[in-house]
């Protein structure tokens, strides 16, 4: 039995320069064990040639050897370079295919997202506690119904994940909260988690943070990990009276991105993930 | 327990390619009824259909029946085996109008077989594409109640959870989802057959936008079901087998040779919509 290679070469495909994983690999790509070559949206549109192999900027990319590091963030707006719908969504499908050809890809587009996500809040508080034992998400009701709920009660739209919403100050059944969600407000600070693969940081845990609330952390990281087709995320918890409350999870590390240790969390955990996944490969073949 | 062959009968009665097109003057007619007073109350909609406010005036009834007519004559003419598939399953249609639903709508209910709502058929301004894509839809899904009465459900209907469907993007039940996947696909077939008689450059506009968001949906159906969240051993094994294949074949079905090209050159020809036509052809691989 031969034991296939790990990558040679990390292919970071991106949209946004000021995204916290695009800067660290632009930055300090040369951290990591291979190369990594860098190409924009637009050159991967306009310049590259994307059969079984791929050409571009005179060099030859082969998938089989090749990680992606999937960073085109959106492929809608003005920046974006389609001309309609039906170019976007074509493309949106080819990428879905195309990245599939790689020995490994750090998030696969989903319908939703080019970079995948795990959805809104509704798909979230109704999927990942059937996904991860113990995963405890607000006591909620959609349609942005207050019924039933007591306490501190909340409505946010739920495709703003990073958004708590504000405090619901009317009567149930209004029209304003149409296409809403309400929830109650967890007790606590919320505070947030980053992970790459298996390897997570946790820079803004409250001081008074219980190693049972870190094992829980813990746990749900390598259930994630795991599970996953997004191996970089960034999960928002409330502390919670026992164990933390999950809020949400997003690929975007829009908190985390900007606080120390995250350029070292990206270079560690991604290099240990694509050697995982490597290993875990030659282990299936 | 639903079997290859009933899973291998869905595709070939749900395929609208027809490789003689019949541009001819024949009429060509719906026969089924347009119920505008339905006096049934039709369970889970935004409105009750019994009422008379969801009634048409008679002069706007006279619209809708002809936007039902020219469909007739579209699919007659294009995609002879849509309308004798539209003929063969539906019944009645119940003709609504209500504010409580944004634009045009249609329903089904498995208890209620053979029966459709259309409603808000006058709104859009592509309303005849708009109108077949709800017949066709609709009867779908009537053919899908009866071959599951015959020969078992699809799935669990039991399965309580909801998944995101990748085409309207709405958390809907299990067995609503699989259901989907055999409307889609049926979609597919239509709009690529309509396409190869396509007359106008608008139309064979409206027809590529309309096949990309199919193809868009299922080019993230297998990532669905091999996902951790998807309840796989509550689909019958057969049911799970012709689903994965459509998906297998359908979102690539219109690409291009990207071998020797740019994405931008095959951006452009995607644009184009050349590939609708082409289509057809390649739906047959799905069927083989």
């Amino acid at each position: 039995m031969t034991r296939p290679e790990p990558p040679n070469l990390i292919l970071l495909l991106y949209t946004d320069r000021a995204d916290a994983v695009t800067s660290v690999l632009l930055e300090q790509g040369q951290r990591l064990r291979c190369e990594v070559l860098a190409m924009s949206l637009s050159q991967l549109i306009n310049e590259a040639i994307v059969g079984r192999t791929w050409k571009w900027a005179e060099r030859t990319i082969d998938p089989s050897h090749t990680a992606v590091v999937n960073r085109l963030l959106s492929v809608e707006g003005e920046a974006a370079p389609f001309r309609s719908s039906v170019q976007r969504q074509q493309f949106w499908i080819w990428l879905a295919g195309a990245l599939q050809g790689f020995a490994y890809v750090s998030s696969m587009p989903s319908a939703i997202s080019p970079l995948g996500s795990f959805g809104s809040l509704v798909d979230q508080w109704s999927d990942l506690p059937e996904l991860v034992s113990g995963l405890r998400v607000p006591n909620h009701r959609a349609g942005g119904s207050t019924a039933e709920l007591r306490g501190d009660v909340y409505v946010v739209d739920p495709w703003h994940l990073y958004n708590l919403g504000r405090r619901a100050a009317i009567e149930p059944g209004s029209g304003e909260w149409h296409g809403h969600l309400a929830y109650v407000r967890p007790a606590g600070r919320l505070f947030h988690v980053a992970q790459v693969g298996n390897t997570i940081i946790v820079p803004n845990a409250p001081p008074g943070m219980r190693q049972e609330q870190r094992d829980h952390i813990v746990s749900f990281t390598r259930s994630m990990s795991v599970l996953s087709p997004n191996r970089i995320l960034e999960h928002a918890f409330f502390e919670g009276n026992e164990v933390p409350v999950f809020y949400s999870t997003c690929p975007i590390p829009v908190v985390t991105g900007r606080l120390p240790g995250y350029a070292d969390l990206v270079v560690t955990g991604l290099q240990d993930d694509i050697e995982n996944c490597s290993r875990r490969s030659a282990a299936r073949s | 327990m639903t079997s290859k062959i009933v899973a291998d009968a869905l595709l070939r009665d749900l395929s609208f390619r027809d490789s003689a097109v019949h541009r001819t003057n024949a009429a060509h007619a719906f026969r089924f009824a347009l119920d505008f007073e339905p006096e049934r109350v039709w369970p889970d909609l935004a409105f009750d259909t019994s009422s008379p406010l969801a009634r048409y005036s008679a002069d706007a009834r006279d619209e809708v029946t002809e936007v039902i007519g020219a469909v007739a004559r579209v699919a007659g003419t294009g995609a002879p085996k849509a309308l004798d598939f539209i003929n063969a399953h539906m019944e009645t249609a119940l003709i609504c109008r209500s504010g409580a639903i944004d634009g045009a709508s249609s329903a089904s209910n498995r208890e209620l077989v053979g029966l459709c709502v259309l409603t808000n058929m006058h709104a859009p301004s592509d309303r005849v594409l708009v109108c077949a894509e709800a017949l066709l839809h609709e009867s779908i899904h009537q053919y899908l109640y009866k071959t599951e009465r015959d020969d078992g459900n699809f799935c669990d209907l039991s399965e309580a959870r909801t998944y995101r469907s990748p085409w309207s993007g709405n958390r809907i039940p299990l067995h609503s989802l699989i259901h989907a996947c055999f409307v889609w696909y049926g979609l597919l077939s239509l709009w690529s057959q309509l396409a190869r008689s396509a007359g106008k450059d608008d139309e064979l506009s409206l027809l590529r936008e309309k096949a990309s968001g199919v193809m868009f949906g299922f080019s993230f159906v297998r990532q669905m079901l091999a996902g951790p969240s998807f309840p796989l051993a509550s689909v019958q094994p057969d049911i799970v087998a012709v689903i994965d294949r459509i998906a297998q074949i359908a979102p690539s079905a219109g690409l291009v040779d990207l071998e020797q090209s740019t994405l931008r050159d095959s951006l452009r020809q995607w644009e184009s919509g050349a590939w609708v036509g082409r289509l057809a052809k390649s739906l047959q691989r799905i069927g083989a």
